[in-house]
């Protein structure tokens, strides 16, 4: 409702000044230009890059100053720090680097941002600019039609800044004209209360627009054309670099708690860089006036002294928060700490991975394995065995012997809390995400998706099994007891197993071969387990009734066995395809591995028979 | 088609079945280290007594197993890029 009064009130004040001056249509279109060549430009990027950003972030963000200068080049490069922002929201919701290095790359997009003002100071307004804009926007549209995914993207950089310079081109022309019949500078005001004013100018512009670049070019061609004074131009930039932190704290809304965090940073940072700027506003101009006299730029040449101060203020706020990146991380991990929910919410998924295929695989991958920690305590739980007790070094025959009383679980809540909700929104993500992805991409996710049926399949399973379980565990008949004891030595010996890969690092783990012995020695403990069953009707130690219950909760048992070891290989397999190949490759079918198991035993037996004859 | 024109489509050909098995070569070299590594590993906790004895005895034989299978698939693409090699030396020879 507040937004759509906003756009009303938008529309009219607009349509108040189209029919007030017809040369605000020429500005106001300029900027309108601008906003699409933008827009352009973010979109043949995202195509363009084809994960090579992606690939990029997620490497070379391990320590600060690598951050700070991956922000620093991508904006300059991209000219757009709303689209650095938003992926590096999206990366770190995905769990793809830290909230330090997401801070340190949204300072470095602060600093990046600046050379926009360098290039249209400079650049733009001394040569005839949409003279260059046409070219680009003719072959950007024909490149645009192609049906090629990297000349397309190739097409909507090229027609972005085509847009760019002609919605520069635009808002030039307009100022110049408008000049003729208002001088705005009659509105124009001195001392703090015009320095705040034009701050809060400068922020509410930038909100509306989403662009501080916007903002800052419409700044720039309005002093060019001295429709502002220099000091109320200074005061608008302060307030674009304020008004810009809209763009990340609205990319924050889908995202995580880190995300929103890396927002708080971002508006803080920027907060702390406006106070500074204001409070030392005549030191700083005089410090613009000295370093323009060093650069030879001249005296009344105030747009390029507007690029000089706009950096110099986002380096000052950037040296003097620098420092405290790691109080700033504490303060925001305390003021936005993680909430404890009895439903589950995923914690990796949000729309601005979507469109990224590296990032979205890697939340899929993130969430699957916060599905697959869930899973994990009920499946433990639902055998009576707590989940700490799994991941120590207890051996399982201990646990086994020590817990004899069930744990009080509710399976059937857990289940439609946390499972069936997780898995839904990842099923949904997927089928979002899945569009825009390589073949090699896509078969990673749908891996991660019959993983998560998997868990799903076996809840239920472990529910059925839970119930004779809880009944049986202090049965009087010891035999029937002994036979359940088997039963949670067996899925626990599973669930210890993968407790395991888990913490081994992933140049060390052998999943395949682990989970392979892992399953030779499940079919032969089920084997074992018929034949026992069958011993004891024999000699009537159990009642046909009780070896009915065996029998059923041992099915439901090797359907959560032979789970767990799928779910173990998917989750658990070397990341890199052509390492897994090489991995699959060495693995043996049936008569070599029990051949590679009959000569391991018999040399043991040597073993054993040669340290005896030396005993 | 011109026979020399031909003759270089071949050679890209191998070129890319080269680097393919280079790039295999690489991984099962690394994989084998990895078998290595888990195998010492695993044979000094069996020989302490710890963990699992018959899981742990029954890895042992699958990695061993892995491990002489790699060896001879490493072997096997050694040969298959030398006699690739040898080939393309040959037809560089009868060109001239």
């Amino acid at each position: 409702m507040f937004r759509k009064g906003i756009l009303i009130s938008i529309f009219l004040l607009l349509s108040y000044g189209f029919w007030l001056s017809p040369n605000l249509k020429q500005i106001t279109a300029g900027v309108a230009i601008f906003l699409f060549g933008m827009l352009a430009l973010e979109d043949g990027f995202k195509i363009f890059s084809g994960g090579i950003l992606e690939k990029i972030l997620n490497k070379s963000t391990d320590k600060l100053w690598k951050s700070m200068s991956f922000g620093v080049v991508t904006t300059t490069l991209m000219q757009s720090s709303s689209l650095v922002s938003v992926i590096t929201i999206s990366f770190l919701s995905a769990g793809l680097i830290t909230l330090a290095s997401g801070i340190g790359i949204i300072f470095g997009a602060n600093l990046g941002t600046t050379t926009g003002a360098w290039l249209v100071a400079g650049f733009g307004l001394k040569v005839k600019i949409s003279a260059y804009a046409m070219p680009m926007l003719a072959f950007g549209i024909i490149l645009v039609l192609q049906k090629q995914k990297e000349l397309k993207g190739i097409g909507y950089v090229l027609a972005g800044m085509g847009f760019l310079f002609l919605g520069i081109s635009f808002m030039k022309e307009g100022f110049e004209t408008f000049r003729e019949h208002i001088d705005l500078t009659a509105y124009a005001l001195s001392g703090m209360k015009g320095m705040l004013l034009y701050t809060l100018i400068g922020v509410i512009a930038t909100v509306i627009m989403q662009s501080s670049h916007a903002t800052l070019v419409l700044i720039i061609t309005a002093l060019a054309s001295q429709q502002i004074t220099y000091e109320n131009a200074l005061a608008l930039a302060i307030g674009s670099n304020i008004g810009t932190t809209i763009t990340a704290i609205l990319g924050s809304i889908s995202a995580n708690i880190n995300g929103k965090r890396l927002a708080g940073a971002h508006l803080i940072f920027n907060l702390v860089t406006a106070v500074i700027a204001i409070a030392f506003i005549p030191q700083l101009i005089q410090i613009v006036s000295w370093i323009a006299d060093h650069l030879g730029i001249s005296k009344d040449d105030y747009t390029l002294k507007l690029a000089v101060f706009h950096t110099l203020f986002n380096l000052i706020g950037i040296l003097v928060m620098l420092p405290f990146i790691g109080k700033l991380v504490s303060f925001l991990t305390r003021l936005l700490p993680e909430k404890e929910r009895p439903i589950a919410e995923p914690e990796f998924l949000n729309s601005a991975s979507i469109e990224l295929p590296e990032a979205a695989v890697e939340a899929v991958r993130k969430e699957t394995f916060n599905l697959y920690r869930h899973f994990f305590g009920i499946i433990a739980h639902g055998i009576s065995i707590r989940v700490r007790d799994i991941q120590s070094d207890i051996p399982v025959k201990d646990i086994i012997e020590s817990e004899r009383k069930p744990i009080p679980v509710n399976i059937k809540e857990e289940y439609t809390n946390k499972i069936k909700i997780l898995y839904a929104r990842i099923v949904d993500f997927i089928s979002q995400a899945h569009k825009n992805m390589t073949q090699e991409q896509n078969n990673e996710i749908f891996g991660y998706r019959s993983a998560g049926r998997k868990m799903l399949e076996s809840i239920k399973n472990v529910q059925q099994l839970h119930i004779n379980l809880a009944h049986h565990l202090n049965d009087k008949n010891p035999y029937v007891r002994e036979e359940y004891n088997k039963i949670r030595y067996r899925l626990a010996s599973i669930l210890r197993t993968l407790a395991e890969l888990e913490k081994q690092p992933e140049n060390e783990r052998l999943a395949l071969t682990t989970l392979e012995a892992m399953r030779m020695q499940i079919k032969e403990a089920d084997k074992q387990m018929l034949k026992d069953i069958d011993t004891h009707i024999r000699k009537h130690h159990i009642t046909a009734e009780m070896a009915t219950s065996l029998m059923n909760d041992n099915y439901y048992a090797n359907n959560i066995a032979k789970n767990l070891l799928k779910i173990g290989k998917t989750l658990f397999k070397s990341r890199d395809t052509a390492l897994h190949e090489a991995e699959q490759s060495l693995m043996l079918n049936k008569e070599e591995a029990t051949q590679a198991i009959k000569a391991r035993k018999s040399k043991e037996e040597d073993d054993c028979d040669n340290a005896n004859t030396n005993a | 088609m011109k026979i020399h024109d031909l003759m270089t489509m071949a050679d890209e050909y191998l070129n890319a079945e080269n680097r393919k098995r280079k790039e295999k070569i690489k991984c099962l070299k690394h994989v084998l280290k990895k078998l290595r590594k888990r195998e010492a590993k695993l044979e000094s906790k069996f020989a302490e007594g710890k963990g699992n004895k018959e899981k742990i005895s029954k890895e042992l034989a699958l990695i061993h197993a892995h491990r002489k299978k790699g060896i001879e698939l490493l072997q096997e693409h050694k040969k298959a890029l030398k006699k690739a090699k040898k080939a393309k030396q040959l037809k560089k020879q009868e060109n001239k």
